[in-house]
């Protein structure tokens, strides 16, 4: 089974060396400047834009005439234009694909002349600790391509930024990484081994790459044309095997190792398959250490690198600890199934439902940023952000509308307490989603409805008549364009 | 000519006005030096997240003011955890040592006894304090050098008020425009000549709110140097019934009356009787409004809380309520609510918290007091986990299943808690698969260093945690030795 894959993994890899153009010497003919005019939408508010923000950031071209470069570089773009080194034209390019959950986009440019002279870059496999690497970018901008050069100082597992929850692979490294770097290609003997894409404010010269890994996990992902993701099996560790106490409890012989589930989420993959202090001793031909970490191509990796280098579908084999005995569980790769939209928001028209003046959009991290933060949101919303993905009931709903904002009008007024609280029922039926709240307004039987929010006693309570007979007005009062967006 | 005498004549009127009302200052000056004092005292409270040792000590300062033979009064705030405390009456080179004889959270109010230095003179406290508005009062301080200062605020507006540690809410008066900024700690506040209340600081840096003497009398029995029996506590919340369609449909659409019951506690006033969502029409016969005010003579409207702290709790207060669409009428059982009966400990008067520490792990019972480690905006800043079990368990109070609720508060690294030092900040829900009923369950079972092993649940996400009490109880002498924890 692991021999096959090799086998079409190297088939796929010399595949892709035909086909590719020669090595290139230089890689200042395959950066490319990004200029990007970019708009979102104020999430408290959800029918409305925000300001249109230009920014600026590096690609660099691969086969196939394929630009990569970061997801926050052209995160809700609504103009993008490209230009090559040494080339008086810029050119418009389009998003093709976008992986918010690795920070990285496929940029497309249909004139074909802006390829002209360019060199598709290729990529390299993970660099060694302590090997040199060159970041070629447009750091603040720039006509002039600016090179740096730096030292790989750790391969580990980080929180990617850009949407604040993924964590996956990065390359640390202490060659300058600034505004403008984002996107652009860290080359190592003439092979890209990662996108220069996030640094730490408050640390000296400490940049991070996206190594190969994960691109290839990204372009592989996008084969069919259609980005699935980062996928997930669903469990918690904690490395209770590094405590000799407990690893005697867990009946474990001594020359074992392996890392102990102390949480599996429902409706995930794992759920049914694996129980809490279960020890995962191997997972497909690794042995995992007390530590959770195995070694891969000679590296020392998290044990869920392995899954985060599988597709979504993908079967994973583990060994697991249970009872005293050994026993082989198979877990296919999921994506996180939520109903609270934790990353952080982009390229989203954010849903919404306004009725009688009082608009509720689903709880997202993008609501709560844009309401003032966490201090501001009330803490039934914040425990419910925090913790719904791991409650069997809740973690199947499919959203949780939150009253966002109150257009201030007769029909509501005193209301504004319950803006920012979470709908839980509505004439005592739950609410399971925007679309329900929706139904269960419109079609209430009584006039007057009820809606109940989590964690307020008192409820709020509108005339179905009024609301649906002032609903326009309300609207054009306050230049809402739609009512909905659903 | 006649002009000329006339403004002569209205000059000399003038200074002769002004005069009076400097003599007058004067002798109201050198009289009150004898009865108001400056005081200072050191406090240390428990460090609830570490619930093994002290905070540092802190040192606070005011004013007192004398009212009986070696006895002063202050504010509690003053000496809320106190270790030592002293005052001054004028220039004397040793300060009086002062112990507190009794202390009302309630009131915000202190006695305290010690050896006064001669001249002290008791000031005699009206019962009760004029409050019809007159515009202006004086206020009297001593600066630490025992210098008597004054300065005048203006008369504002009754209003009611809960002190930091209070239960009850309580009728206040509220000054502004004083011509001396950070007016509080208990100076003293007098109407013309008479003694008014004493000043605590509230809202802006020149408003300050004032105890009247009706509050002072009704917490100590000064003559006796002893606190009376307390007066009722509120045992329910209220909200605002101010919702159109709300009021139609429970048919008071042409009523201005009624507000929501909307939390009902286990102890208090109140409960047993009252029920969430009952509108609450009338209280000691005095019609309750939608924002749930009623008219106080002489203050205008005011929320109604601050009736209980004027009732004994021998004394009946009748209500009515709409339930279920009926009116009803009964009385309310009057009762105080009791610190050592909630689930949740408040530790309001600095009490230190029970705790465990077993091979590192820090356990103990979720407290107000452990969650103001966050500061005044703990509700949004500490643990969420924690916010939402104190949002649903602060009304209630301990009952056999429930004592209290276990939290993890820190793991003192030690080797016996390798790879198990991030386990803080979780609440312990069961223990060896049933639901854990408090500290001392936890003690009893983790005592019993025969059972191999102790299965903890912890909160959220059911996280399972095992423990060998033994392993634990032999590493606990190395641990206590290694982080100087002395019990």
């Amino acid at each position: 089974m692991h021999a096959k894959r090799y086998v079409f993994g190297i088939l796929l890899g010399l595949g892709l060396f035909l086909q590719s153009p020669r090595l290139c010497a230089d890689a200042k003919d395959s950066v490319i400047n990004i200029k990007v005019h970019a708009q979102s939408y104020r999430f408290n508010m959800p029918w409305k834009k925000s300001r249109v923000a230009s920014g600026i950031g590096t690609g660099f071209l691969i086969s196939g005439n394929r630009i990569i470069t970061n997801a926050h570089v052209v995160s809700d773009a609504r103009y993008i234009e490209v230009r090559k080194l040494g080339d008086d034209q810029k050119y418009p390019a389009v998003v093709s694909h976008i992986a918010h959950d690795c920070d990285l986009a496929m940029l497309q440019v249909d004139n074909p002349a802006f390829f002209d002279g360019m060199k598709a870059l290729e990529f390299g496999t993970l660099p060694e600790i302590d090997s040199m690497v060159t970041t070629y970018g447009f750091p603040l901008g720039g006509q002039q391509v600016s090179v740096t050069r730096g030292v790989v100082s750790r391969i580990e597992h980080l929180t990617y930024s850009h949407s604040a929850v993924d964590s996956h692979l990065v390359i640390q490294t202490d060659a300058a990484i600034n505004p403008g770097n984002s996107g652009g290609p860290v080359m190592q003997e003439d092979m890209v081994v990662g996108v220069a894409f996030q640094g730490i404010s408050r640390a000296d010269n400490i940049g991070y790459l996206i190594p190969v890994t994960v691109i290839r996990h990204f372009l592989e992902d996008i084969e069919d044309g259609t980005l699935h993701g980062f996928g997930n099996i669903g469990i918690q560790v904690r490395h209770d095997c590094q405590n000799p106490i407990i690893k005697e409890l867990l009946g474990m012989p001594e020359e074992r190792s392996g890392t102990v589930v102390i949480r599996v989420f429902p409706n995930m993959p794992a759920c049914d398959v694996l129980e809490p202090m279960d020890v995962i001793l191997a997972i497909g031909e690794y042995d995992i250490k007390d530590d959770g970490m195995i070694q891969i191509d000679g590296r020392k990796v998290p044990f869920d690198e392995v899954i985060e280098r599988e597709q979504i579908g993908t079967e994973i084999t583990f060994t697991v600890w249970r009872d005293k005995k050994e026993l082989t569980v198979t877990i296919p790769v999921a994506k996180w199934k939520t109903s609270i939209d934790r990353r952080n928001p982009f390229d989203i028209d954010p849903r919404y439902y306004i009725f009688g003046g009082l608009c509720f959009t689903p709880l997202s991290r993008g609501y709560i940023m844009a309401a003032g933060g966490w201090s501001s949101v009330p803490i039934f919303a914040k425990q419910l952000f925090v913790n719904a993905h791991g409650d069997p009931v809740l973690s199947t709903y499919k959203e949780f509308p939150v009253l966002c904002k109150r257009l201030p009008d007769g029909i509501n007024a005193n209301m504004d307490g319950f803006v920012g609280h979470i709908v839980d029922r509505v004439n005592g039926v739950a609410v399971t989603s925007l679309d329900a709240l929706k139904k269960a307004l419109e079609e209430a039987a009584e006039d007057i409805v009820s809606i109940e929010f989590l964690g307020n006693k008192v409820p709020l309570m509108i005339s179905k008549q009024d609301a649906m007979e002032k609903g326009s007005a309300i609207l054009q009062k306050y230049r809402v364009p739609e009512g909905e967006r659903l | 000519m006649s002009k000329t005498v006339a403004f002569i004549s209205l000059f000399l009127v003038s200074a002769s006005l002004l005069r009076a009302d400097e003599v007058s200052s004067t002798k109201m000056l050198k009289r009150l030096s004898k009865n108001v004092g400056s005081i200072q005292s050191t406090c240390q409270l428990p460090e609830y997240g570490r619930p093994w040792r002290w905070q540092d000590s802190k040192r606070r300062s005011g004013q007192c003011l004398v009212v009986g033979d070696n006895l002063v009064l202050t504010l509690a705030d003053l000496v809320h955890g106190v270790k030592q405390v002293q005052m001054r009456l004028g220039v004397e080179p040793l300060p009086t040592q002062l112990t507190p004889v009794a202390v009302d959270f309630e009131t915000n109010l202190a006695l305290l006894e010690g050896d006064l230095p001669d001249g002290a003179e008791p000031l005699v406290i009206p019962q009760k304090s004029d409050t019809e508005p007159s515009g202006q009062v004086g206020i009297y301080w001593k600066t630490p050098r025992g210098r008597m200062m004054r300065g005048s605020a203006v008369f504002d507006r009754i209003d009611i008020h809960k002190h930091t540690h209070a239960y009850q809410i309580q009728r206040i008066v509220k000054a502004v425009q004083s011509t001396q900024s950070g007016i509080g700690g208990a100076t003293p506040v007098f109407k013309g000549e008479t003694f008014f209340g004493l000043a605590f600081s509230w809202g802006q840096d020149r408003d300050f709110a004032i105890i009247p003497c009706e509050t002072i009398h009704r917490s100590f029995d000064i003559e006796n140097r002893r606190l009376r029996k307390p007066t009722a506590m509120q045992g329910f919340t209220a909200s605002p019934l101010v919702q159109q369609y709300m009021r139609r449909k429970l048919g008071l659409a042409d009523r201005e009356d009624g507000c929501f019951v909307s939390k009902v506690f286990d102890q208090g006033s109140g409960s047993g009787t009252l029920q969430a969502m009952d509108v609450l029409l009338s209280i000691a016969g005095r019609s309750v409004d939608a924002w749930g005010k009623i008219e106080e003579p002489g203050a205008g409207k005011i929320g109604f809380s601050f009736l209980f702290s004027q009732h004994q709790l021998d004394q009946k207060l009748p209500v009515t309520v709409i339930r279920n669409q009926k009116e009803l009428s009964f009385d309310l059982d009057l009762s105080i609510m009791e610190d050592a009966a909630w689930r949740i400990p408040r530790f309001r008067k600095g009490e230190p918290s029970p705790y465990l520490i077993r091979g590192g792990f820090v356990f103990q019972p979720l407290s107000v007091a452990y969650l103001k480690q966050w500061g005044s905006g703990y509700v949004r800043k500490a643990p969420v986990n924690m916010v939402t079990m104190l949002e649903e368990n602060q009304d209630k109070i301990k009952d056999d299943e429930q004592r209290d609720i276990v939290i993890i508060s820190r793991v003192l690294a030690h080797e016996s808690n390798r790879a198990l030092q991030n386990q803080a900040g979780y609440i312990v829900s069961g223990i060896n698969g049933a639901p854990l009923k408090g500290l001392q369950h936890l003690t009893d079972v983790l005592d019993n260093v025969g059972a191999e092993i102790v299965k903890l649940t912890l909160a959220p996400g059911d996280i399972p945690l095992w423990l060998s009490p033994h392993e634990l109880k032999k590493a606990d002498p190395e641990i206590q030795r290694m982080y100087d924890i002395r019990k």
